[in-house]
């Protein structure tokens, strides 16, 4: 099952993305990667095709662009569509690192920010993670398979046993079980629930998640937590 | 003659020359203007001195009978060779009866003291009217006697003043265009110097240095301040140059590892194993990202001097986030990780940069410590000032390396078989910079302790980490 298709809601085909990237070479890895896993992919090399681009298909449902872009300048084409009033996610790529960069990416309308280098790993968790935004759940439960979580008790249980968590392995698990059948990266992980923004040099977060399984995975359970190879982790309810 | 005539303008428009020329100026209208009040002191005493002498003596003469006077009168003019006296008498009706006027000057007051009046003598050959102080008296008969000099001498110090002051003045300003000439042509040949020298640094040649004449003066220091810029900037050069080819071997390293493991996946017969070679390179490709990530941010936070993220900094919180993340990771690797918090402090920084040069020295201190070994993590105070304590029972850093330890790339040659860059350390040293913060490494005994000194000194102008 690709991830376009576990996108897949209702009625509605598989995804279509935008991308707006200047540099051939990458734009077709970008281009190919994502059809690959899916999605229907358009290209535009420019800021203006971008905004034309976005502007005639409604249907597109995410745009990837470029930070810097010949003519148009990537973050001018971002402001200008989000004035027009366009609420399509959108992905910033960029060469620069700088945080003040990263800032005024997602200041400027963008609701991620990629540095370059990255993996094609990375970009397609980005993406999912996206359009499969977080529901805004008022719900005081979350729930997946047999997993239960009570946002209020605090408590956590799976096939009706109560599992002890500690603080932080309670906001590790209630990150994944809100983007359930979706591929978190450790980069992601740090970001959104440690709020660090470094490499680290040892497998810090793969300790974490070891533990959460330890505890999650009572005897002759399936393991509800998948490692995505090389890439990050899928909480997922057994078939 | 051409090249000749520019030098003789460049040598005018020379700062020395100028002050030079100023300086004459100034001296000269000093000497004119002393020279002249001298002139005027010295008239006016030497005329109040005739004008007493003339009095008296018209007062004497209109005593005098007039058989002693017409005498008086006659001698009077004829010892006078210098034609520089008055003296005359006058009947009550004005008809001359000696003397040498021809007539009683009309606008001479017949009061008895001395006036400087115009006047016109009937002796000597200068006709016309002369300038003279005359005092006339009248006489118990009515008669008028006048008595007065000339003042062609006192005008005459006037020339010699002015003749003194041209023989004197001229030369001075001469010796003073002179000197400001010899002056100005040294300093102007000290200027080439350093002109062509830095004409020679500018062509490349960094490791000139500008000439210097052990003295004070203003031209040296500001040469030594040049020569202490530059061994500056060619340290700065050399550093970026050494960087630089860190980043390059370190690169070079991980791709050719990729490159062989790629070429040998090719050659496999099995498209298992091309698979295995694949994804083991991708893992190396991975870490060379790593590292350029890991340099791109110590670069920007090495040159930004940014500090519009500074606010204030819980600087015990921090810490306890740090160590929340890391927890699991020392227990799983045996570790014992403990925390000790003394008491809260708050510093300006920036928040996010500061859990990340935290972070990056826990996460060393793990890397490097052995199973069962153990790190401590304190918030203490030193001198009123707040450290971060990160102590690990690792291999410890020699003391001649500590200061190597936070330079980019650096690994200590005991610990090259652990997985991971030297760069968390000078990420760590471009945060404590930023932050005018210090980084201290010490000896744990066994280990390494990294203390993060917090003492909020202006930010930036300590030594570059």
């Amino acid at each position: 099952m690709s991830l376009a298709d576990r996108l897949q809601s209702g009625s509605n085909p598989r995804p279509h993305v935008m991308v707006v990237e200047d540099d051939a070479d990458m734009a077709g890895e970008i281009v190919t990667d994502l059809e690959t896993r899916g999605y229907i992919v358009s290209r535009a090399s420019t800021g203006q095709e971008g905004l034309d681009a976005m502007r005639a298909d409604p249907s597109i449902r995410l745009l990837i662009a470029d930070r810097m872009l010949p003519a148009l300048d990537g973050l001018a084409m971002i402001e200008i569509l989000r004035d027009e009033g366009l609420r399509t996610p959108v992905l910033v790529l960029s060469a620069l690192a700088s945080v003040d960069e990263r800032v005024r990416g997602l200041k400027a309308g963008g609701d991620d920010y990629l540095t370059k280098p990255f993996a094609l790993d990375e970009l397609a968790a980005r993406v999912e993670a996206l359009l499969r935004r977080p529901a805004a759940t008022r719900a005081t439960t979350l729930r997946v398979g047999s997993l239960e979580m009570d946002l209020i008790d605090r408590t956590v249980r799976r096939s009706g046993r109560e599992i002890e968590l500690l603080p932080r392995e309670f906001k590790l698990l209630e990150y994944l079980m809100r983007r359930p059948g979706q591929t978190i990266t450790r980069a992601m992980l740090l970001e959104d629930v440690w709020h660090y923004r470094f490499v680290p040099q040892t497998n810090v977060v793969d300790v974490h998640m070891g533990k959460l399984r330890h505890k999650l995975d009572g005897e002759g359970e399936a393991p509800l937590i998948e490692s995505v190879r090389g890439n990050g982790f899928v909480l997922r309810a057994p078939d | 003659m051409g090249s000749c005539f520019v030098r003789r303008i460049e040598l005018v428009r020379t700062t020395p020359f100028r002050l030079t020329l100023t300086f004459a100026v100034v001296l000269i209208a000093y000497t004119l203007v002393t020279c002249g009040l001298l002139y005027w002191q010295v008239a006016r005493v030497e005329t109040d001195r005739i004008r007493t002498e003339i009095a008296l003596e018209v007062s004497e003469a209109a005593k005098l009978p007039m058989d002693d006077l017409l005498p008086g009168i006659s001698l009077r003019l004829l010892a006078d060779l210098h034609r520089a006296s008055y003296a005359a008498l006058f009947a009550e009706d004005g008809e001359v009866l000696a003397g040498n006027l021809a007539a009683l000057p009309p606008d001479l007051p017949i009061d008895g003291t001395a006036h400087r009046i115009a006047v016109r003598r009937t002796d000597g050959d200068a006709p016309g009217l002369r300038q003279g102080v005359l005092a006339a008296h009248v006489r118990p008969d009515g008669s008028v006697v006048v008595i007065g000099r000339a003042m062609e001498e006192i005008d005459a110090l006037g020339g010699v003043v002015r003749r003194a002051l041209a023989l004197g003045a001229l030369p001075s300003v001469l010796v003073a265009l002179g000197f400001g000439a010899l002056i100005s042509f040294r300093a102007l040949r000290r200027v080439r110097t350093i002109q062509q020298t830095i004409g020679r640094i500018m062509r490349g040649n960094l490791h000139e240095r500008l000439p210097t004449r052990g003295t004070t003066d203003d031209l040296d220091s500001l040469a030594v301040r040049v020569n202490l810029m530059l061994d500056q900037i060619v340290h700065l050069l050399d550093e970026v140059k050494s960087v630089g080819d860190n980043i390059a071997h370190d690169l070079r390293t991980p791709l050719s590892v990729v490159r062989a493991k790629l070429e040998r996946g090719l050659a496999a017969a099995e498209p298992e194993a091309l698979r295995r070679t694949v994804g083991a390179a991708l893992v190396d490709l991975d870490k060379a990202f790593v590292l350029i990530t890991a340099l791109l941010r110590i670069a920007e936070i090495e040159s930004s001097r940014r500090r519009t993220g500074f606010g204030t900094v819980d600087l015990g919180a921090v810490v306890a986030e740090a160590f929340e993340l890391y927890e699991p990771l020392a227990e799983a690797r045996s570790i014992a990780f403990t925390l000790s918090l003394e008491q809260p402090f708050e510093v300006m920084g920036d928040r996010d940069l500061l859990m990340e040069a935290v972070a990056n020295l826990i996460d060393n201190a793990i890397k490097f410590t052995p199973e069962g070994g153990m790190v401590r993590i304190s918030l203490t105070s030193e001198r009123q000032m707040p450290v971060i304590r990160v102590a690990d029972s690792g291999p410890g850093i020699p003391p001649d390396e500590r200061e190597e330890v936070s330079k980019r790339f650096y690994r200590a040659d005991k610990s090259r078989h652990i997985d991971g860059y030297g760069l968390g350390l000078s990420l760590v040293a471009a945060i404590v910079n930023l932050h005018g913060f210090r980084l201290r490494i010490g000896d744990n005994a066994p280990g390494a302790t990294f203390d993060l000194i917090c003492d909020n000194r202006e930010p930036g102008d300590g030594p570059a980490g």
